[in-house]
């Protein structure tokens, strides 16, 4: 089992890292939240490559992974994004102070690049606790559907409940 | 704690994940002209999954929502096939939805977004709306029966 777990970690961090970088560039995120689910399945992907299928509960797991991986991955490329992410953000309050509707006092200030940031590591921590959580659903769900559409044998995953039926 | 339980737990928290996601998605423009450094927060936590070109998404109190109109379809879809999933799939066994089933659904948000690259034509935010629900109602199908399976095998094995 742990053979088979070290298996799959190498795609993991391999679709991981491919979303995370894709999902993290200002200019290529046009395909919204499919970046994540679609590394995830890309790692399944690979990890079906290897000797033994990939179960959709392996499916599930490699997409976690892969998941956590892109958070890191998204997080650190983030980083040097950080100006480019708050002019963005700029842009888009001063688009919603033009809707007409009355915006609170400071909001230019907050955004404003002379404000005093720096990196925190608190901050980045934070950041990345909630995007890990958040990417290794969006993962898992991507894997699960990788394991679907890649796997070799049937599908069909084992019911919860209950121990099997006497054999004849 | 028995599998049915885990396989219930399991639904309830995701159930419960997805509808806090899309509430935050549609609460965001609501803080926009209230607490602008919470509506800031929203907005970046959902900047990663979402380009938020604010043409292309739903507006509610004045301000955009915090993902284009396609996003909110998807997890609005999310949401609805969770609140359906006792009724369609029941909690008795884990079951993969048919590749059939997953392509149809598919087939109109990849050809809507097809189109758009293409330059072919650029649909309404409705019809955005309406390729992202079809598309997402079909994703925690697969979400319950590979998470669920995983959460079985865990036990099984004897890991963790």
């Amino acid at each position: 089992m742990s053979e088979r777990r070290d298996n799959h970690l190498k795609p993991a961090l391999i679709g991981g890292a491919a979303a995370g970088a894709l999902s993290g560039l200002p200019v290529i995120q046009c395909l919204c939240c499919l970046w994540i689910p679609a590394g995830a399945a890309f790692a399944v992907f690979l990890a079906s490559r290897s000797e033994e299928p990939v179960r959709p509960g392996d499916g599930a797991r490699i997409g976690a992974f892969a998941g956590i991986a892109a958070a890191v991955v998204h997080s650190l490329i983030n980083i040097p994004f950080q100006e480019v992410h708050l002019a963005f953000y700029r842009r888009v309050f001063e688009h919603l102070s033009e809707y007409g509707q009355a915006m609170p006092d400071g909001w230019r200030d907050f955004f404003s690049p002379q404000t005093p940031r720096g990196f925190s590591a608190i901050g980045f921590l934070l950041g990345l606790l909630i995007f890990a959580t958040i990417f290794a659903a969006f993962g898992a769900l991507g894997g699960v559907i990788g394991a679907s559409l890649f796997a070799r044998k049937s599908p069909d995953v084992r019911p919860p409940a209950g121990p099997l039926p006497p054999q004849p | 704690m028995s599998s049915r339980r885990k396989i219930l737990a399991l639904y309830g928290l995701t159930l419960a994940g997805s509808a806090l996601w899309l509430l935050a998605a549609i609460l965001a423009p609501f803080f926009a002209s209230r607490a602008p450094r919470l509506a800031a927060g929203l907005y970046a936590c959902f900047s990663p999954f979402c380009h938020q070109i604010p043409a292309r998404s739903f507006a509610l109190f004045g301000h955009p929502l915090a993902v284009c109109a396609r996003c909110t379809g998807i997890y609005a879809g999310i949401s609805a096939g969770l609140l359906a999933y006792p009724k369609i799939r029941g909690f008795a066994a884990l079951r993969l939805p048919s590749t059939r089933i997953f392509l149809l659904l598919s087939a109109p948000i990849a050809l809507d977004a097809a189109g758009y690259w293409l330059g072919l034509w650029s649909s309404g935010n409705i019809l955005r709306f309406l390729t992202g629900f079809t598309w997402g109602v079909i994703l925690p199908y697969y979400f319950m029966a590979g998470v669920g399976e995983w959460l079985l095998s865990r036990n099984a094995d004897g890991e963790f």
